[in-house]
């Protein structure tokens, strides 16, 4: 399986711009995953990619061959460019059977009766369907439908595989489990795959790596660890995972470090943040200090919760129990409140006062 | 469905040998014909279809000449109607009639589709398939059979009343006001109700559940809630009946001139074919005259309903709880409903059928019974050429209407092409056009080009009569069908090695059957009911069943003209049940 590279791909619908210019590349068998918001581009690249969008300006290409390139003059059409797609409403022609569905593509490249034949039942039973060849296409549930589009996208072997939010339209029981068959079957294959979601979840349980978008514009590239451990930028902190942003007034930067002060009811707590937890260009102005609520420990009033961290006096206003942990609203002082996760331990009562302890290494200051 | 740790399934073996070899390029993209190719065909096709006859029909108001040859400059055609008061009585008569039937066909179509979609109204799957019906049986048949019941001279009822009560008055008089307006109103209740039944059963039924919830009754949920919702398209809707009322040729034409009323039409037909010479400037400023009002009424309208005029009240494909009417009002409906379709299809068609078998009008006695019309009228030259003439134009043209309004569709729907919007628009446009005058603008603009192009007296300029007539509808029905294939079918199918052309062939062309069928349908009907195109570009050989029936009514030869009605009346039928087929096939 090539590797799949885009180099300054742009796209532009009249004065708005739906793609800033962006490099991206996929590996070999890797399943890199487009994560946005609804409107950030993922699915323009994604469909430039296919062929069925064309980019304003850059170049695609896959292995060595070049399917796109604006300078060069070069778009190869998109039935020629060799991908095989998911799409999200699956695009299951209901005027066929499974078998006809699936031996579409094949058809397309003159493959012999014989050898069809035996492709889409192999492939079939590949993903789970075998033995539905005849059934006609409009009688499938959602969930086999999936699979049959999967099918379909594999049965030619496909340089690449696009898939277009396919999960999005299964119930959650299912999208849990095609999730991870989906993840498999890429595996098993060997398949370098471009996948699109809105769904942090389904992007982190699935890929080797994502790429985080917003407004048209990459964020960060990284490994599912990468992305929700070390966000790179303010809008990844925020978009993946839950996570308590506090506004600071005013950072003071002299030497590298990072001071700043953050006023509790009735002082105030001095915070030093070593260089390597401070992102972006270190303005003083409009700083955010960023925690996640499961990093944060709880204890009763007074109570130390370890070296290397700072402790805050709060008073528990809100309470949430779901199932596996309790999250707490804290309130720090007259205007902040922190959102804290806490698996197992004594319970807190909402009005009670508490200590909050954060370790200096699990804060982000996004200045 | 197997579970995840389940791990029986092997990658196939065949993805360890070589993958096929991508398609092969095709012969389109090497040609580089992309589908913006067909947007500039198309332009051109339309713009010599539609708006060429218009505009030489506007160049010819201002000449003296008459289709041929153009002759002088003047503004003389003009200077008739607008310094007399000759216009006054046609463009009043036009509108009161235009206003009665749109008020009577309005009524009624809402009762019906309401009651059809939103009701518990007893038989509704019955109403709801016969009252399309008369809108498919042309207006001029039903009319001539209204006609021999109810005329004054010796119409059938009359004379009944006459032996059986001795009233020597007519009872019933349908030439004039009266006979217009009811006969004209049975049709347009068809076509209002097939226009609007839609928005009802489409409405999101929980806007009005919402209402409930909040107090009002259902009655007063129907009131303020379904029909101000709906307020745009039936706006819409009641803007071209009122036109199409402004501009009837046929309904005037058999109750109306007899007693004295002429509309636009029936004047622009009198100035042609009753005048000697044929006054072709009068008629063509005439023609213009009413365009123009035509488009006063849709800017007007255009401005009043601006974007709303689309606005989306369709649910999400839920099924809506039907309202539960009481048992008098239930059957008040249904009655209505019965009384409409007797009036409407089986008193006309009863009283065809069986002048179809006496072989003098109005004579009817079980010694008389005959067989000689069914007989004589395949020895007819006229009746003969005109039912071949019907079925080749009406087939050819409704068969171009679906390429032409499959390739619009597409064009608007699928692709970003600048030119979607104009060849919408140019599709659209003839639906305000008028028939005579249609007839008169092809008249014009084929009979002026020099010889290869010239297609005066050919059968070739009434088939391109009816692709413009047939556009409106056609291009709307074929649009709306390829709205309902979602853009990742044939995407999809692009992906994964279809060219489109080979996505048109394997994709789109089955996934279209049956829009294309309901389209050509359509089309078909429009063209064989036409009576205003043929009339004035036939020759001798091109006549339709139309213009037969018409000349017949004209010489009194009933019987025949019962038969030639008859066979139009089977042909129809027999498309209507190849609709349902295709229909009842794909469900």
């Amino acid at each position: 399986m090539p590797e799949i590279n885009l180099v300054g791909l742009t796209k532009k619908f009249g004065a708005f711009t739906a793609v800033h210019p962006s490099d991206l590349s996929a590996q070999n068998g890797e399943m890199l995953t487009l994560l946005g918001p609804s409107g950030c581009g993922k699915t323009t690249t994604l469909r430039m990619v296919a062929g069925l969008e064309q980019p304003t300006a850059g170049s695609i290409r896959i292995g060595a061959r070049t399917i796109y390139d604006s300078s060069q003059d070069i778009d190869v059409p998109s039935e020629n460019r060799g991908l095989g797609m998911v799409f999200q409403s699956y695009a299951i022609w209901p005027h066929m059977t499974v078998a006809e569905n699936v031996a579409y593509p094949l058809r397309m490249r003159r493959v012999p009766k014989a050898q069809i034949t035996e492709k889409v039942r192999d492939v079939l039973d590949l993903v789970g369907m075998a033995g539905f060849e005849e059934k006609s296409a409009t009688k499938l549930s959602g969930g086999q439908q999936q699979r049959v589009a999967l099918a379909r996208a594999l049965v030619f072997q496909p340089e690449i595989l696009l898939l277009d939010e396919p999960l999005s339209n299964l119930d959650a029981k299912l999208r849990e489990h095609m999730r991870f068959e989906l993840r498999m079957m890429q595996q098993r294959v060997g398949l370098t795959a471009l996948f699109v979601t809105h769904d942090q979840e389904e992007a982190l349980t699935l890929s080797d790596r994502l790429v985080v978008m917003n407004q048209g514009r990459i964020e960060q590239i990284g490994t599912p660890e990468d992305i929700y451990e070390r966000p790179a930028t303010r809008f990844v902190a925020e978009f993946i995972g839950k996570g308590n942003m506090i506004e600071i007034a005013s950072v003071d930067r002299a030497g590298g470090d990072a001071r700043f002060d953050l006023p509790t009811f009735d002082s105030a707590v001095c915070i030093a943040l070593p260089a390597k937890n401070v992102r972006g260009a270190g303005l003083q102005q409009n700083a955010c200090l960023f925690i996640r609520p499961e990093k944060i420990m709880m204890g009763a009033d007074g109570e130390r919760g370890g070296q290397n961290a700072i402790h805050l006096p709060g008073r528990v206003s809100g309470r949430a129990y779901s199932g596996d942990h309790h999250e707490y609203l804290v309130a720090v002082n007259s205007q902040t409140s922190l959102k804290v996760k806490v698996a197992g331990g004594p319970r807190h009562e909402v009005d009670s006062k508490v200590t909050l302890a954060i370790p200096h290494s699990e804060m982000v200051l996004y200045a | 469905m197997s579970s995840v740790g389940q791990d029986v399934r092997r990658v196939p073996r065949f993805f360890d040998t070589s993958p096929p070899p991508h398609p092969p390029v095709s012969w389109v993209n090497r040609l580089g014909l992309k589908p913006s190719f067909f947007a500039y065909l198309l332009a051109l096709l339309l713009a010599v279809l539609v708006l060429y006859p218009f505009l030489v029909l506007l160049v010819a108001s201002f000449f003296t000449g008459q289709p041929g040859r153009l002759g002088d400059f003047t503004l003389a055609s003009y200077e008739t109607w607008l310094q007399s008061w000759d216009l006054l009585p046609i463009l009043a008569n036009s509108v009161i009639f235009a206003t009665a039937r749109l008020a009577i066909g309005l009524s009624f179509a809402l009762l019906f589709a309401w009651a059809v979609a939103r009701t518990d109204v007893p038989f509704s799957r019955t109403m709801h398939w016969l009252i399309p019906v008369p809108f498919f049986i042309p207006d001029l048949l039903t009319g001539i059979s209204w006609l021999m019941l109810g005329n004054p001279q010796n119409g059938l009822i009359n004379i009944l009343a006459a032996d059986w009560f001795g009233i020597r008055e007519p009872v019933i008089n349908l030439h004039g006001w009266g006979g217009l307006i009811f006969h004209a109103s049975l049709g347009t209740i068809s076509f209002m109700y097939l226009m609007l039944v839609g928005f009802f059963q489409s409405m999101d039924a929980s806007y009005e559940e919402a209402a409930i919830t909040l107090g009002a009754n259902k009655y007063r949920a129907m009131f303020t809630i379904t029909f101000p919702m709906l307020t745009p398209a039936i706006m819409s809707v009641s803007m071209l009946v009122f036109i199409h009322g402004l501009e009837s040729f046929e309904n005037p034409l058999l109750f109306g001139n007899p007693g004295g009323v002429y509309l636009f039409s029936n004047e622009i037909y009198r100035m042609l074919a009753y005048r000697h010479p044929p006054q072709y400037g009068a008629a063509t400023a005439l023609s213009i005259l009413l365009i123009v009002t035509t488009f006063i009424l849709l800017a007007v309208q255009w401005r009043k309903v601006g974007g709303k005029q689309f606005t989306v009240v369709t649910g999400k494909g839920y099924r809506p709880g039907k309202l539960k009417l009481p048992k008098s009002l239930r059957w008040t409906i249904f009655g209505l409903f019965c009384v409409y379709f007797m009036l409407s299809v089986v008193i006309p068609v009863g009283q065809i059928i069986i002048n179809s078998f006496f072989p003098i009008f109005g004579f009817y006695s079980w010694d008389m019974l005959t067989l000689d019309n069914w007989r004589n009228v395949f020895r007819d030259q006229k009746a003969a050429n005109g039912l071949r003439n019907t079925i080749v134009f009406s087939a050819t043209a409704a068969a171009a209407v679906v390429v032409i309004g499959g390739l619009v569709g597409y064009i608007r729907v699928r692709t970003t092409h600048w030119l979607g919007r104009y060849l919408e628009l140019a599709a659209w446009a003839p639906w305000t056009l008028p028939g005579i005058v249609m007839g008169l603008a092809l008249l014009w603009a084929w009979a002026l080009p020099p010889y290869p192009f010239n297609l005066y007296g050919t059968a070739l300029v009434i088939i391109i009569g009816f692709i413009v007539k047939g556009l409106p509808l056609g291009t709307a029905t074929m649009q709306s069908s390829i709205h309902q294939i979602s853009p990742e079918l044939d995407e999809c199918s692009r992906v994964h090695g279809g060219s489109w052309l080979k996505t048109v062939a394997f994709i789109w062309g089955p996934l279209l059957r049956r829009g294309g069928v309901a389209t050509f349908v359509i089309v078909f009907a429009i063209a064989a009911r036409d009576l205003t195109i043929p009339l004035l570009l036939y020759q001798g050989g091109t006549e339709t069943l139309t213009v037969a029936l018409l000349t017949y009514y004209e010489q009194g030869k009933l019987g025949v003209l019962a038969v030639i009605a008859l066979i139009q009346l089977l042909m129809v039928f027999c498309l209507l049940v190849l609709d349902r087929l295709v229909k009842g096939k794909d469900d």
